[in-house]
């Protein structure tokens, strides 16, 4: 055999390798880019439930109170009182049916 | 061909689009790191995966320039250095750089084709003798594969065959002394 380094043809013959080739590599990526794709999604789902909640929290008892007993009712607004409780647990509920909701459109691919 | 799946892939994220992408272009890339790794498949074909995980993230980077194939060579080489970073010293030792374990003269008895001996050559050395001539790069396209100076690469591809050649002598005259 020419055994011959600075020959670039030689070099280039004996340095190539058989084809490699089979479905399983390229179905196995597709499906590891699919299932990254999913828990980005996921994420991106988490973090709108949480914005969601977090508003929910902040503004639903006061805009139920609002349109409840009028824009008057803001500045009556004791720090603890019954309907304060209800209200809040009724923000809490939004909370949760938005997470819920939220996370069926994903499981199920809705959107 | 190739550049209309590319563009489905960029356009609609399109996934059969990026499996043919994949079909077409695997081989070069795997052969490419099972070499850097010295033929150890498992790690390849696991570099070769997460290369092909980073193409389909960042494909909208990709804006045609070179070969789409130069491109798949870059970030496969990327990973297979970043890969080899993150590795304890002992699995470093095992995938870059055979030459230094002083076993080196007993290995080369048994050993006789460039494509044994290249295995003796540190990666960069290894990664540039492949891109040029398993795989047909050009100076210009090893130069953005390996992000280095074209003049590097020149330098590179003969200092590494000179090494391929003095690890043959080497070999002919272990071999000849043995008889």
């Amino acid at each position: 055999m020419k055994n011959d380094f600075l020959d670039d043809d030689w070099l280039k013959e004996t340095l190539s390798d058989d084809y490699i080739h089979d479905d399983d590599f390229s179905f196995s990526v597709v499906k590891k880019i699919q299932l990254n794709e999913r828990k980005s999604k996921r994420n991106f789902y988490t973090i709108l439930a949480v914005m969601i909640g977090v508003i929910s929290v902040l503004f639903i008892p006061d805009l139920l109170m609002v349109f409840s007993q009028g824009p008057t009712s803001l500045s009556l607004l004791g720090p603890v009182n019954e309907q304060n409780m209800q209200m809040e647990f009724m923000g809490l509920s939004v909370i949760f049916l938005s997470f819920i909701l939220i996370w069926s459109f994903e499981d199920f691919d809705l959107i | 061909m190739e550049a209309k799946l590319v563009e489905r892939v960029q356009r609609d994220n399109d996934h059969h689009a990026f499996e043919q992408l994949m079909r077409q272009n695997q081989s070069p890339i795997r052969q490419f790191l099972r070499r850097l790794t010295l033929q150890n498949q498992a790690i390849a074909d696991e570099l070769a995966q997460e290369t092909f995980l980073k193409a389909f993230v960042h494909i909208k980077t990709y804006r045609g320039e070179g070969k789409f194939l130069s491109w798949l060579f870059k970030i496969a080489y990327q990973q297979f250095v970043s890969s080899t970073r993150k590795k304890t010293e002992q699995t470093n030792v095992e995938l870059e750089d055979k030459a230094d374990d002083g076993q080196f003269e007993h290995r080369l008895v048994a050993e006789k084709t460039a494509k044994d001996l290249i295995k003796h050559l540190k990666s960069d050395e290894r990664a540039i003798l492949l891109l040029h001539f398993s795989h047909d790069l050009t100076h210009q396209e090893i130069a953005i594969v390996m992000q280095i100076p074209l003049g590097t690469v020149k330098t590179l591809i003969r200092r590494s065959r000179l090494k391929l050649k003095s690890f043959a002598e080497e070999n002919r005259s272990e071999n000849t002394d043995e008889k």
